[in-house]
């Protein structure tokens, strides 16, 4: 039982972890449950893993709700941008991916690796 | 009427307070060295104190019951409302002053006050006990207008677990209570700003709103508990 | 007229989607997500429970908050130019008490946001009544009331006694109108 639960945690680090080296201008990476618990993170000193896994949840609740109110159909994705940076929500099953990136990024690299770490989240959750 | 719970919830100087009016039975089932332990009160005063059945009565005994209970309770409790007459009544003592001199228990981390949740100086404090009286010092002036657990870590270089833990020993002593009402909030976030909004601004959000639509709803919902009846 | 605000906040398990379940005459939109710790229900809030009451042309907006601490940020959002405050705590949950006082001093100690405190499970035999919830808080008896979150009448009675503590600023000088323009909220 213990064992299982320790591989999902590799997983998912080692989902992270490519993820960071494949864009390293990243600011952080964090999985979160949907009900906003972190579950693997890496965001810069000074940055509260708890708080962005909440606020990852409410986000990604929140927009699922505009999605169905709307006839979008499944949510996949989400981003909230200021001046200075921006970070993007990924539905990845039972669980939230947020990427946090510097302003100036290369989203299609961005999307096209983040949106990949999210389906493989998604299996192991 | 009920009153039941856990100490580990619901520490034992606050159940003392919960119970300054009531007259009865308290009853802590493994409180002491996992020892029962019932207390007989009438408000305010210890009228009986029992350790698995039997009366003490001796003062350095019941001190060491008093402070056990103080600092080191756990278990459930139940409260059972009596007549002062049931009571067989073996002591008339101030239940306040017999615990005041003594430590209180950690509280687990859950139930600390929130690290922004803002403080000021309770009205009239009490004399703080001697294991505060340094932190009080030290603290009393950021308090005069107000300041969070968070606020004085960061001055004071706590950790803002530090902070909380201390502001509940303040708080439990009866030295600072929470701030309520008109005093406007800080921004959001925390900042290292020394000086505090005063009471005397009014910001936005404190607007009274306008008497007409409250009273409109006041007015239709006792139309609706009067018709709708009380379960 | 534009709508009034009302919040409801309390730990997890006060009640607080039934009470606005029981009170809205709309369907609740409610933004919830499977819970993966043990809080004694499948789902919990993200993000708020959203109802709607209308009572004499004036509309009234209610919001209900999530409870675990880690959603703080939307007690700030929510309250942000709210009318009133209710915090619910389950009469049979001495474990969340303190808890509750947090939430409620965390909330009031940054908005001046008039409060009372609802005791739920009323219908138990085994509960704590509102006069001794209030000695727990230290608040006087006025501003903590005892219901069943099911019972509409309860809910509000509630209301009523929140409303009646609000500070209201006199009438503009002339007599209220009939469809009145919208208040500044």
């Amino acid at each position: 039982m213990t064992t299982a639960v320790l591989s999902k945690q590799d997983v998912l680090r080692t989902t992270l972890m490519t993820l960071r080296s494949a864009l390293p201008e990243l600011r952080g990476v964090l999985i979160a449950t949907t009900d906003g618990l972190p579950i693997v993170q890496t965001m810069s000193e000074g940055t509260d893993a708890n708080r962005v896994a909440a606020m990852a949840a409410t986000a990604i609740g929140l927009g699922k709700r505009i999605n169905d109110t709307l006839g979008s159909g499944i949510l996949t994705e989400m981003s909230v941008s200021g001046l200075d940076g921006q970070v993007y929500l990924y539905a990845a099953g039972k669980g939230v991916l947020a990427v946090v990136a510097p302003a100036g990024m290369n989203l299609g690299l961005l999307h096209m690796e983040a949106r990949d770490a999210a389906q493989s989240i998604a299996s192991v959750l | 009427m009920a009153i039941f719970g856990d100490l580990v919830h619901l520490p034992f100087i606050d159940l003392t307070r919960v119970l300054a009016h009531q007259t009865g039975i308290l009853f802590l089932r493994t409180a002491f060295a996992g020892r029962s332990v019932e207390l007989h009160l009438d408000c305010t005063e210890l009228r009986g104190l029992y350790l698995d059945g039997f009366p003490i009565n001796e003062s350095s005994r019941m001190q060491d019951v008093l402070h056990g209970l103080t600092t080191s309770a756990t278990g459930t409790f139940e409260f059972q409302p009596t007549e002062l007459t049931s009571l067989t009544p073996h002591l008339k003592l101030t239940l306040s002053e017999l615990l005041d001199p003594y430590g209180e228990t950690a509280v687990p981390e859950a139930q600390l006050p929130h690290a922004d949740t803002r403080f000021r100086s309770a009205e009239l404090p009490p004399t703080a006990p001697a294991h505060l009286t340094a932190s009080w010092q030290q603290i009393r002036p950021r308090l005069e207008a107000g300041a969070s657990p968070a606020d004085v870590a960061h001055q004071l270089q706590l950790s803002e677990l530090q902070g909380r833990e201390l502001f509940s020993r303040l708080r439990t002593a009866g030295l600072i209570v929470p701030v309520r009402g008109n005093m406007p909030a800080k921004p959001t976030g925390r900042t290292v700003e020394p000086d505090v909004q005063l009471a005397g601004s009014i910001p936005d959000r404190a607007t009274a709103p306008e008497a007409g639509p409250v009273r409109r709803l006041l007015n239709a919902l006792r139309r609706f508990t009067a018709v709708a009846g009380r379960a | 007229m534009s709508p009034l605000k009302l919040v409801v906040s309390g730990p997890v398990g006060a009640g607080k989607t039934t009470f606005v379940q029981t009170l809205s005459e709309t369907a609740v939109v409610a933004t919830e997500a499977e819970a993966t710790e043990d809080i004694g229900k499948a789902l919990t809030t993200v993000a708020f429970d959203f109802g709607t009451l209308n009572l004499d042309g004036q509309e009234l907006h209610i919001y209900g908050t999530p409870g675990q601490d880690r959603f703080n940020f939307m007690w700030d959002v929510l309250c942000d130019g709210a009318l009133g405050l209710v915090m619910l705590v389950a009469g049979d949950r001495p474990q969340d008490f303190m808890h509750a006082r947090n939430i409620l001093e965390y909330i009031t100690s940054r908005f001046p946001i008039p409060f009372v405190v609802g005791v739920t499970r009323q219908d138990l035999d085994r509960v704590w009544k509102p006069a001794d919830i209030a000695a727990f808080f230290g608040l006087p008896l006025s501003q903590v009331v005892g219901l069943n979150a099911i019972n509409p009448a309860d809910g509000a009675n509630l209301l009523i006694r929140l409303l009646e503590r609000l500070p209201l600023s006199p009438h503009n000088g002339a007599p209220p109108r009939v469809g009145s323009t919208s208040s500044p909220l």
